[in-house]
């Protein structure tokens, strides 16, 4: 007969070991998502005005207020439209260090292209400024040279102004996966496909491309899943570029409207949380502590 | 062959040098020009944005903080996440522990500062550097556990199974065999811990209250054309120290790392 002894409940120390941490962010991480979720169903005004009644209004309003769609419409498509960007710049990249580098040089590249994320990223952001703002470097050489008198303002305050500066900062996030995932490709698959009669544009689409989704994958969660959630550079380079980010900001801060503005970050989180749940469904956990 | 070849050498270099390189190398050179304005031709070889940077008392101040509110992360962030790595060696398989440590090193940074925001609130502590502090760890610990975890998997277990045969005890082995083969590991997590929560600027704007860090300061000075120069002093500073700091890093990366630990 089993009897239920509590007083012989043992821990493991391997699992001891985990438990501050765990508490820590279930205090400080998982509450405060609780908390989120309880907002976004509590009735909300302008100016901090929380009533604590249940309702739908916040979500449906995403689905019925034409800007806060368009606004969570927009920013995912753009989050898509750079991830693409990025893979189709780094793809060649990636695939030159990997394959056609000897030996380990395509490495140092590598860590040559990793070490700007060192850098904090406003002043990554900054440094576009300069480059593509009313009076920065590309609308002043233009103007030196007499291509254009009336400075660009397509540049900055734009929509391209993000498209370049989120590419800027998402390409070392691909590069790297692409680079390992290609690498670890074997030679001797190469030699067999053409062995058989396969060209090289076949091989790059049944090999390549297929053994390389890993590192897509990979790519997807670090440039997708930020730039869902991004508001500093629509703020600072983006002009009138209002995205999900911007949004959260200013109900938040500005106008106040805390269950709103947690329904806003909710969908943040919900697509977050689908885009890690599939990327780890296809890629497996294991590369985030290979 | 060779020339498909040569057009992939260059595509790579242009993309390296320009989208990558080309911007962080125009603020140092603008940083010691002498004009509010970015303009080519320069104006002239100067130092006084530097000069001004140092006097002026809110970047100091934001200095101090952000040291501090790093500094604070990062032993918080190592006292919490060494532990807990040897708990994730060990419960790696486990998706729902593991899941619980990784996902708040994989959301956005928008959704921590918010949470942190309404938590801190709703249970009446009032915006500090403590809070700021505190919503800092919460990324780090999975970050810590995941650079040190990468290390122990990598060790080989005969070195502590001898240790153990020889007598030692647990703590013995620890202190001996294991603490000095991943003391890389914990080194390299707790700087880049630092460099992250001295540059983090999205949860710290959500979470700081009145208070400033050097990238609120950047923030609020980028909204301000004639401070905009002092900004790329500062940036120039950060990004001459930063480089000294990656460097450090890129030896171990070059020597024995994971493929988090190189990414970071």
């Amino acid at each position: 007969m089993n009897r239920i002894r509590f007083r012989q409940i043992r821990i493991p120390l391997h699992v001891l070991y985990g438990i501050p941490s765990l508490v820590y962010l279930f205090i400080f991480f998982y509450i405060p998502m609780i908390m989120i979720v309880v907002y976004s169903f509590w009735k909300g005004g302008p100016l901090y005005k929380v009533i604590r009644v249940f309702t739908l209004e916040n979500y449906v309003r995403f689905f019925v207020d034409e800007l806060s769609r368009n606004v969570l419409v927009w920013t995912n498509l753009l989050a898509l439209l750079i991830f693409f960007i990025v893979i189709l710049i780094a793809y060649p990249i990636a695939y030159f260090l990997a394959r056609l580098m000897k030996g380990e040089s395509g490495l140092k590249i590598i860590l040559l292209i990793l070490m700007p994320l060192e850098m904090n990223y406003l002043i990554r952001i900054f440094a576009w400024r300069n480059i593509l703002g009313e009076n920065g470097l590309i609308n002043n050489t233009l103007m030196y040279l007499g291509v254009i008198d009336q400075p660009l303002t397509m540049l900055f305050h734009s929509i391209y102004a993000i498209i370049i500066v989120a590419v800027h900062n998402g390409l070392p996030y691909a590069i790297f996966p692409l680079y390992i995932t290609l690498r670890s490709i074997p030679k001797s698959l190469y030699d067999a496909a053409m062995d058989l009669g396969s060209n090289r544009i076949s091989v790059f689409f049944r090999i390549t491309l297929p053994l390389s989704m890993p590192g897509i994958a990979i790519a997807f969660l670090f440039i997708y899943v930020p730039m869902i959630g991004e508001f500093a550079i629509p703020a600072l380079v983006g002009g009138k570029t209002y995205l999900l980010g911007n949004l959260i900001t200013r109900s938040f801060l500005e106008i106040g409207n805390w269950p709103f503005a947690s329904a806003a970050t909710m969908n943040v989180l919900i697509l977050s949380l689908i885009a890690i749940f599939v990327v780890f469904k296809l890629t497996g956990m294991r590369w985030l502590y290979r | 062959m060779n020339i498909s070849k040569a057009i992939l050498a260059v595509f790579t270099w242009t993309v390296i040098t320009f989208l990558i390189y080309v911007p962080l190398v125009l603020v140092i050179i603008f940083s010691f020009n002498d004009s509010i304005y970015f303009v080519f031709p320069l104006k002239g070889f100067t130092l006084k944005w530097y000069v001004r940077v140092f006097e002026d008392p809110l970047f100091l101040k934001s200095v101090v903080n952000s040291i501090i509110v790093a500094l604070a992360t990062t032993a918080g962030a190592i006292l919490l996440g060494v532990p807990a790595s040897f708990s994730f060696v060990r419960l790696r398989r486990n998706n729902v522990f593991a899941g619980f440590i990784v996902i708040p090193f994989i959301i956005p940074w928008l959704v921590i500062g918010v949470s942190c925001l309404i938590f801190f609130y709703t249970i009446g502590i009032p915006l500090s550097l403590l809070t700021v502090t505190l919503s800092h760890v919460v990324y780090s610990i999975p970050l810590v556990v995941l650079v040190v975890a990468a290390r122990l998997i990598s060790l080989n277990p005969n070195y502590e199974k001898a240790s153990m045969d020889l007598g030692a005890d647990q703590i013995q082995t620890f202190i001996n065999i294991t603490l000095p083969l991943i003391y890389p590991s914990i080194a390299i997590s707790a700087l880049i811990t630092f460099l992250w929560s001295f540059d983090n600027f999205i949860i710290t704007f959500f979470t700081i209250g009145s208070d400033i860090t050097v990238p609120l300061w950047m923030w609020g000075s980028l909204r301000r054309p004639v401070n905009v120069p002092l900004v790329a002093a500062a940036s120039s500073l950060i990004i001459i120290i930063g480089s000294a700091i990656v460097y450090l890093i890129e030896e171990y990366r070059l020597r024995k790392s994971g493929f988090l630990t190189t990414l970071l």
